[in-house]
């Protein structure tokens, strides 16, 4: 197994060029997705002056388990993976004009590159995701956001995020909630 | 909003000093919704 096995992945481009962008978006997809099916998302948005890119996971995943296994299980996928991003973040230029955006896997992926690389970005957006690993796992990133706009938009009834349960018992799903979810921990392990 | 009816993580980005906003589409299951790409089309709108 390669220690980097999204090392050298493909980036799709749409939009407007890179070097004329007023505002640089990277889509994650998610797993078993392609980045061509997000970045017809991001053509979907249609917006004059941005540029998408959207690199292919290996495999067609970012990693392999749940992004609330132990982190350790996921790698080396998921430190190549926030590589990658790191990569095109740096490619795309001003970070402050740099949206980092995804899907299920591909949120979780743009939102723990987000918080291990905190700075005043765009935008940073998660669609369906959450930060990866399990309850409980140290955060003390540092950094801010400065002010960095962020959405998190997500269903009351997904399978792969405990998060019906966790707005049913009113209490924060990170604090052991997690035996009592609906859906197993296979539907979830697709994140 | 509702810390008690955020997605997950909305408090931690707060706390990062991002300026979040987080919705939940009720019924909506594991999908992009019309409303999601709407927002995320505005915030693309207003970088740079």
């Amino acid at each position: 197994m390669t220690r980097d096995p999204h090392g050298g992945a493909p980036v799709a481009a749409a939009g407007t060029p890179l070097a004329d962008a007023r505002a640089v978006v990277i889509l994650l997809h998610g797993r078993g997705g392609s980045a061509a099916d997000i970045l017809a998302l991001g053509e979907h948005l249609g917006l004059d002056g941005a540029a998408y890119l959207a690199p292919q996971a290996a495999g067609a995943s970012w990693y392999p388990y749940s992004f609330l296994a132990p982190a350790a299980q996921n790698e080396p996928w998921l430190a190549s993976a926030l590589e990658l991003v790191g990569a095109l973040v740096e490619k795309a230029g001003a970070p402050e004009r740099t949206v980092l955006a995804g899907f299920s896997q591909g949120a979780c992926l743009a939102l723990e590159f987000a918080a291990r690389h905190a700075r005043r970005y765009g935008a940073v957006i998660g669609l369906s995701g959450g930060l990866i690993g399990p309850p409980g796992t140290p955060r003390a990133y540092g950094g801010t956001f400065g002010g960095t706009p962020c959405f998190l938009g997500c269903s009351d009834v997904d399978p792969h995020i405990p998060f019906s349960a966790w707005r049913r018992r009113r209490r924060s799903w990170m604090h052991g909630c997690l035996p009592c979810i609906t859906g197993s921990w296979r539907t979830w392990a697709r994140m | 909003m509702d810390a008690r009816v955020s997605p997950v993580h909305h408090r931690f980005m707060e706390d990062m000093g991002a300026d979040v906003t987080s919705r939940i589409y009720p019924g909506m299951g594991h999908t992009v919704s019309a409303d999601e790409l709407e927002f995320m089309a505005d915030m693309v709108g207003s970088v740079g």
